[in-house]
């Protein structure tokens, strides 16, 4: 068998099983194409193919917000990665953000109005950018995180999660309440 | 879980519009988030034939969108961060429909299955799980995870009655506790009555105005005279009382040295007990109980919940019952004695709890927050200790040192605010304590002054206020201590009362001797039924036939052994053995002709030979070596200076991997299982390791039913036939040559690992 042949037959096997890529795939702004259905549904356009109903992830949530953008199909296989999703074209910019916003939902929280904690449950009533919410957050320890100072990352018993992006930025009795976060 | 909620009637209203009736809604759930992406409501609302979704403009509900449900393809909940889509595909285009935060993630789930129930018109049918509920029924607040015990609204009382229960077996000696209780509060109430009289009778001669006749009456028969009549001191008083005295302190002695045997036993004796019901409990409960919920939190319902069960009923309680009944009953004294000073008296009370709440409201954050800093500060110094290698390796001293004094610092910080909250509480509640009594000195020196009351009855009134307004600091506090403490208690209740895994019940079937005739029909699984982890999985196996189990990590391979051992239960599909349902086999039964060698055999603590007769306790020491020499381990396991008898260690850890794999070996040939699953048994050894392991399995699966799992294919070269998954989808199904000759997947695969190995034997 000519070694042409044998990397062919490696491509295919890796393109078919798509669980041994060896590199990453950097998209350029200007190389995709993003549609919007209007359905809440996204299809994306690269040089060599078409791929429907994309999703989109951020691989550094936490410490880079707004870089490293991964967008994959809905088999959750990886297309490739946009590393500044902010120098993309105005359209696809915008439903990039869409699709974004369609992923993360993470109310982040402007005032606390009471927290307290019983039998190892810290109770809270906030309001976030999304409207007024109620939570509770169980083992504080696991899930409550604090990524920098005073930027607080909550999950509550459901799973769901919330930020506060400064502490030091809400008002003052907010920040009283927040000494109950550890 | 039920699919249809209440829903307003602005909906009922606005869907009558659309010619639907209330009644004929198979699904009817609200979202907690609206259309616009912020918190609010919004509903999907499905009858057999059509499918809405219910918005409010302004309040008022309309329908933003409908589909007749013959259009649908598919339904599907998919998962976010933070949230839910529900998504249909209508004639082959996807289309979202409404999101909604996790809380509400299990319904839309529910309801995405029963759709695609509805349009596969009942192909696929699932079989439902007792869902976990997240909130609570009673006051609607999130629960904790792995409970439904809501510390918001436990029922005390139906708590501690059944906490009661168990004090029943040794109900004598909880009532001589009460008894001895009641004299010892007797007595300690007592002393500032005998303080009074020997002021009063025996160094002055100020009798109280109306003293009391129980009192007369009892100095009178100490004395033995009629004190009503006599007048001035009475020295002859004076031995007696204080005899009295002593008397009194040796009761509180006596009491509290049988006390201080009996309430610690009775505490220990409860909770050895429970802690006892519920490891007991634990050991019962099937494996889908604990998939949820992780060790540690398990962990801590066997030692923190037993034990804060233990200070509950060895510390709270009798606290709580001496608080009260003091409280009451100096009350009830002072306020004989002179109500208008005994109210001047308790002004203090209600201040110092006041004082004290503000200070602990101010405390407990900072009490939290120290705590979790000391957990962090602990888990930097248990990281860079246990990974200290790593840390010299890399050089990183310095950036471990900086980790630490940055937690080091947190926790001077909160522990300096916690001293100062400290130093000012103690020294207010004192002054206010102290100013109170000054007050009571004011207005009762005026009443002595006045003739109106007694020296020694103020002294006593001093001394009884002394005994309770202390008290007050924690008076608060006590009721969050035991809600705390029955909170426990009832997490444990709530594993007691988890139903146990049935190994037999009115169904089931006794197979004694499997044959190994195993059969998936159209199984579907997912540890979350949203989530399909194995897809319409079809195969027949033979009695005596090996399946290789073959595809990329994650396809489901150990899933689909899991399900043999009925670790889980499928939720579509049947899966037989021998013929027989396998919902329908006892578990005994089952689980006795099942063995399983895992990637990482895991060893109990104890000796070799313990390990590998784990499952045949009763085995001889012959059958024992006989086991090990099969599996290629008797010879290593010789070498070692005790034989045998060698402790292996905590989870096996004194022996190397390989090692370890032969004793589990070992244990599953003593076994003796009718099938064997082999789940990456050769994965993380060597090769001349893996060969011996090898050679040993050879011997094993002769004439059983095996299921093996390997990644090196090569390893795979004895099975008769090949599953190989894909994401949960079965791919290929048929021995190597067939699956070569069909140049699929496994073809690709084997290729692959071929030229892996070149590539190997060039380097080596
Ligand atoms: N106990 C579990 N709870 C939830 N998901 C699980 C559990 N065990 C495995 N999974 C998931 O199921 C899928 C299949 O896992 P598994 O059967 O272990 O794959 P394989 O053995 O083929 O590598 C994976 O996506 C894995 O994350
Ligand atoms: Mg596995």
């Amino acid at each position: 068998m000519s070694s042409a042949t044998e990397q062919s037959t490696t491509e295919k096997a890796q393109a078919d099983a798509g669980w041994q890529q060896w590199q990453v795939r950097y998209f350029e702004p200007g190389e995709i194409e993003l549609i919007d259905t209007g359905k809440g549904v996204i299809h994306l356009v690269t040089e060599d193919r078409c791929w429907l109903d994309v999703r989109f992830r951020w691989c550094f949530p936490q410490s880079k917000p707004g870089r490293y953008l991964s967008i994959s199909t809905a088999r959750d296989d990886e297309i490739g990665v946009i590393r500044e999703p902010a120098q993309l074209p105005k359209e696809a910019r915008r439903i990039c953000e869409f699709g974004i916003e369609l992923r993360y939902f993470v109310p982040k929280i402007t005032r606390i109005y009471k927290a307290d904690s019983r039998a190892g449950l810290v109770y809270l009533i906030t309001e976030t950018d999304r409207g007024e919410k109620e939570f509770a957050v169980n083992d504080p320890r696991e899930n409550i995180l604090q990524p920098q100072p005073g930027r607080y990352l909550l999950q509550d018993v459901h799973g769901n999660r919330y930020e506060i992006e400064d502490v030091s930025q809400l008002d003052q009795k907010s920040q009283v309440e927040a000494t109950m976060l550890g | 879980m039920s699919l249809v909620e209440s829903y307003p009637d602005g909906v009922r209203d606005v869907l009558r519009d659309h010619g639907v009736a209330g009644e004929d809604f198979v699904i009817a759930l609200e979202s907690d988030i609206g259309p616009d992406g912020q918190f609010g409501r919004q509903w999907l609302m499905a009858t057999p034939e059509r499918l809405f979704v219910v918005q409010q403009e302004n309040g008022v509900p309309e329908v933003a969108r409908q589909l007749p449900l013959g259009d649908v393809n598919r339904a599907a909940a998919e998962s976010m961060v933070g949230a839910g889509v529900f998504r249909v595909t209508t004639n082959g285009e996807p289309e979202e429909l409404l999101r909604y935060s996790n809380a509400k993630g299990k319904q839309f789930g529910k309801a995405a299955r029963k759709l695609q129930e509805i349009v596969t018109e009942g192909k696929e049918p699932f079989h439902d799980d007792d869902e976990e509920q997240s909130t609570c029924p009673s006051c609607s607040r999130p629960l904790p995870p792995d409970t439904k015990v809501c510390p918001q609204c436990i029922n005390r009382r139906k708590t501690l009655a059944r906490l009661f229960s168990y004090m029943m077996p040794y109900w004598k000696l909880f009532l001589v506790t009460l008894i001895l209780g009641g004299l010892a509060m007797g007595s300690e109430l007592a002393r500032p009555l005998i303080m009074e009289a020997l002021i009063d009778w025996v160094f002055t001669e100020q009798r109280p105005p109306q003293a009391s006749s129980l009192m007369l009456g009892f100095l009178g028969a100490l004395g033995g005279t009629n004190l009503m009549s006599q007048q001035g001191q009475h020295p002859e008083l004076f031995v007696p009382l204080l005899l009295v005295l002593l008397g009194l302190a040796l009761l509180g002695l006596v009491n509290g040295l049988i006390l201080s045997r009996i309430t610690p036993w009775l505490a220990q004796i409860l909770t050895r007990n429970i802690r006892q019901e519920l490891y007991e409990a634990f050991q019962r409960l099937g494996l889908k109980f604990f998939d949820k919920k992780n060790v540690g939190s398990l962990m801590t319902r066997v030692t923190q919940d037993t034990q804060s069960l233990n200070n509950l009923l060895s510390d709270a309680l009798p606290e709580a019952f001496w608080m009260i009944g003091t409280f009451v009953i100096i009350t009830t004294i002072l306020l004989i004695k002179d109500w208008q000073l005994a109210l001047i008296g308790m002004i203090p009370g209600p201040l110092v709890m006041v004082v004290a709440g503000w200070f602990f409201k101010r405390l407990m954050p900072n009490f939290r927050r120290m705590w979790s800093r000391w957990s962090r500060l602990g888990s930097v110094v248990n990281d860079s200790l246990s990974g200290i290698r790593v840390v010299k390796a890399f050089a990183q001293e310095g950036r471990e040192i900086d980790r630490f004094s940055t937690r080091n610092d947190d926790l001077f910080q909160t522990g300096v605010t916690i001293e100062r909250y400290f130093w000012v509480m103690m020294p207010t509640i004192g002054f206010i304590i102290g100013a109170g009594t000054l007050l009571v000195w004011y207005v009762g020196g005026g009443k002595i002054l006045a003739g109106r009351i007694s020296l020694g009855e103020l002294m006593a009134f001093t001394m009884y206020l002394g005994q309770i307004l202390p008290a007050f600091r924690w008076i608060g506090r006590l009721n969050q201590w035991i809600t705390r403490s029955l909170t426990a208690c009832e997490r444990i209740f709530e594993v007691l009362d988890t139903t146990p895994e049935v190994y037999e019940s009115d169904e089931t079937v006794s197979v004694p001797n499997i044959e190994g005739h195993v059969k998936f029909d159209d199984v579907t699984f997912g540890y979350d039924p949203n989530k399909p982890v194995l897809k319409n999985i079809n195969i027949d196996v033979k009695p005596g036939e090996m399946i290789g189990l073959v595809g990329p990590s994650g396809a489901g391979k150990s899933t689909t052994v899991s399900l043999i051992c009925r670790f889980y239960a499928a939720q579509q599909g049947t899966l037989s053995i021998d013929g027989v349902d396998i919902r329908k086999i006892s578990l005994h039964d089952l689980r006795r002709q099942i063995g399983i060698v895992l990637q990482e055999p895991f060893l109990f603590s104890g000796t070799i030979a313990e390990n590998i007769a784990y499952a045949k306790p009763e085995a001889t020491l012959e059958e024992i070596m006989d086991a090990a020499k099969a599996a290629n381990a008797h010879e290593f396991i010789v070498k070692f200076p005790d034989g045998y008898d060698t402790q292996v260690g905590e989870r096996g850890g004194r022996l190397s991997g390989g090692e370890r794999q032969r004793v589990s070996i070992a244990r599953a040939i003593l076994h003796d299982p009718r099938i064997l699953i082999l789940d990456e048994a050769t994965a993380s050894v060597d090769t001349e390791t893996e060969k011996k392991i090898q050679d040993a399995l050879a011997r094993l699966v002769q004439g059983r039913t095996t299921f093996a799992i390997a990644h090196r294919l090569s390893t795979l070269r004895n099975a008769d036939r090949l599953l190989v998954l894909e994401r949960g989808e079965q791919r290929e199904l048929g021995t190597h040559d067939e699956l070569l000759e069909a140049d699929g997947l496994y073809s690709r695969l084997v290729k692959m690992q071929s030229e892996i190995n070149e590539i190997r034997a060039v380097d080596g």
